[in-house]
């Protein structure tokens, strides 16, 4: 186990004997992480800031359930904010569709590009079907290895292989219809 | 390798990760030599770098300064709650441990109140008449003479008395029956006596047969002691013992 999961580990436990520095100390290391992967699932950062306060809160009555045998407290977390985006998902009432704009760089000219390229990549992601879309986001935007997203969805290794390939190949298909034979990233690189 | 199998492995190429070394130079050899497979590394590399991009504009989101407040508010009032239940429940426990204290106190005093089937054994009188003991071994069956017949031997013993007459009460019914192997009586002479009463269980260690209704009862006897190892050697049954 790497220190950075033991750490995890040891904060979870001292959590659970009422040690509130521990809660404040794991919230500020794993909250990047839980709002990023509820961002990229729905596109919409209203959203990710209630799951990550129903994760941290699912926390407080439920951090016994936590098994390090399944995986670790990082792989927890995202599990619980997993079922919470989903739940929302399914009620609709955070509609990929009305995905908020992302928030304006500051230098705007030399950022254009990369603004066009967020902008694609991020309709192509969140177009993905839900179960497509989360191994995307834990393997490629969150950089997960395969152990540790199938950790997460609770499914097999060999399940995440192939959703991933699957999904970047669709993703690819995608991207490379609207710029008409590359993705667009060397095209839009060159305009500068 | 063929095209199928660079397929399998075109994600990970691109992604550099979960690819050995051998396998990662064989994939790129097959790129080299196939127009088809270049172009789909090609792809899947631009889209891994896109999707890095992508990653990267999100890397770092400001967490609102209120959501942190807002957590430690939650965390303490569930701590306050916990304490609270814990008060509760420790009370709770307490008056359920003394119920069961004071139960189990009860039915103990309720059980020793109820005396045992067997008292001990306990001495009623002590005297050194001139024994009669039995000459011939104990009967072979060794079974105790039920109380109907020891009364009619010491009624055919004794001289008519009047019934009830206190002095009938408690006289021995009979011979001596030797409760070890007695090659002569000698010995015996002058050995004391001691009346006892007794749980009839007691004979049983003597090799006595007790039927189911004497095994409970308590048998009030002669006993012969050995004037030197004060071992018993015989009994005397007393009429009248229940």
């Amino acid at each position: 186990m790497s220190a950075e999961h033991s750490q995890d580990d040891s904060l979870l436990q001292r959590i659970a004997c009422g040690d509130r520095d521990a809660f404040a100390e794991l919230y500020r290391r794993r909250r990047a992480g839980v709002y990023r992967f509820a961002l990229q699932m729905s596109g919409s950062e209203a959203l990710a800031e209630d799951v990550v306060q129903e994760v941290f809160l699912a926390l407080l009555d439920h951090g016994r359930r936590y098994d390090p045998a399944r995986g670790h407290v990082a792989s927890f977390l995202l599990g619980i904010a997993r079922n919470h985006v989903l739940r929302a998902l399914a009620r609709r009432r955070w509609s990929v569709e009305a995905a908020e704009e992302p928030a304006v760089q500051e230098d705007l000219e030399s950022d254009l590009a990369t603004a066009e390229i967020v902008a694609a990549v991020r309709a192509a992601v969140l177009a993905l079907p839900v179960r497509f879309r989360e191994v995307v986001v834990l393997c490629d935007l969150e950089e997960m290895d395969y152990a540790e997203a199938a950790e997460t969805l609770r499914c097999p290794v060999g399940t995440v292989r192939s959703r991933l390939h699957w999904a970047r190949r669709t993703l690819a298909e995608r991207l490379q219809s609207s710029h008409r034979g590359s993705l667009g990233i060397k095209a839009a690189r060159c305009s500068l | 390798m063929k095209c199928r199998e660079f397929e399998a492995m075109v994600v990970d190429l691109a992604r550099e990760r979960g690819l050995d070394e051998a396998a990662r130079s064989r994939a790129i050899a097959h790129a080299e030599t196939c127009l088809k497979c270049a172009h789909r590394l090609e792809l899947e590399r631009e889209l891994t770098e896109a999707l890095h991009t992508l990653a990267a504009s999100e890397a770092s989101p400001h967490a609102p300064p209120e959501e942190e407040a807002a957590l430690l508010a939650a965390f303490d009032r569930r701590q306050e709650a916990k304490a609270a239940h814990n008060h509760a429940a420790a009370r709770w426990t307490w008056a359920f441990a003394s119920i069961a204290a004071a139960a189990i106190v009860g039915v103990t005093a309720i059980w020793f109140l109820r005396a045992p089937q067997l008292a001990p054994t306990k001495v009623v009188a002590v005297h050194v008449p001139e024994p009669v003991v039995a000459s011939v071994p104990a009967p072979a069956s060794r079974v105790m003479p039920p109380s109907r017949q020891l009364r009619a031997a010491a009624h055919r013993a004794q001289p008519r008395q009047r019934k009830n007459a206190p002095e009938t009460r408690h006289k021995p019914a009979g011979k001596f029956y030797p409760l070890l192997p007695m090659p002569s009586n000698e010995g015996l002479k002058g050995a004391p006596i001691v009346r006892v009463e007794m749980p009839a269980i007691v004979l049983a260690s003597y090799g006595w047969r007790l039927s189911p209704e004497q095994v409970t009862s308590r048998v009030r006897a002669d006993i012969v002691l050995d004037a030197d190892t004060g071992m018993a050697r015989a009994i005397r049954f007393v009429n009248d013992w229940r």
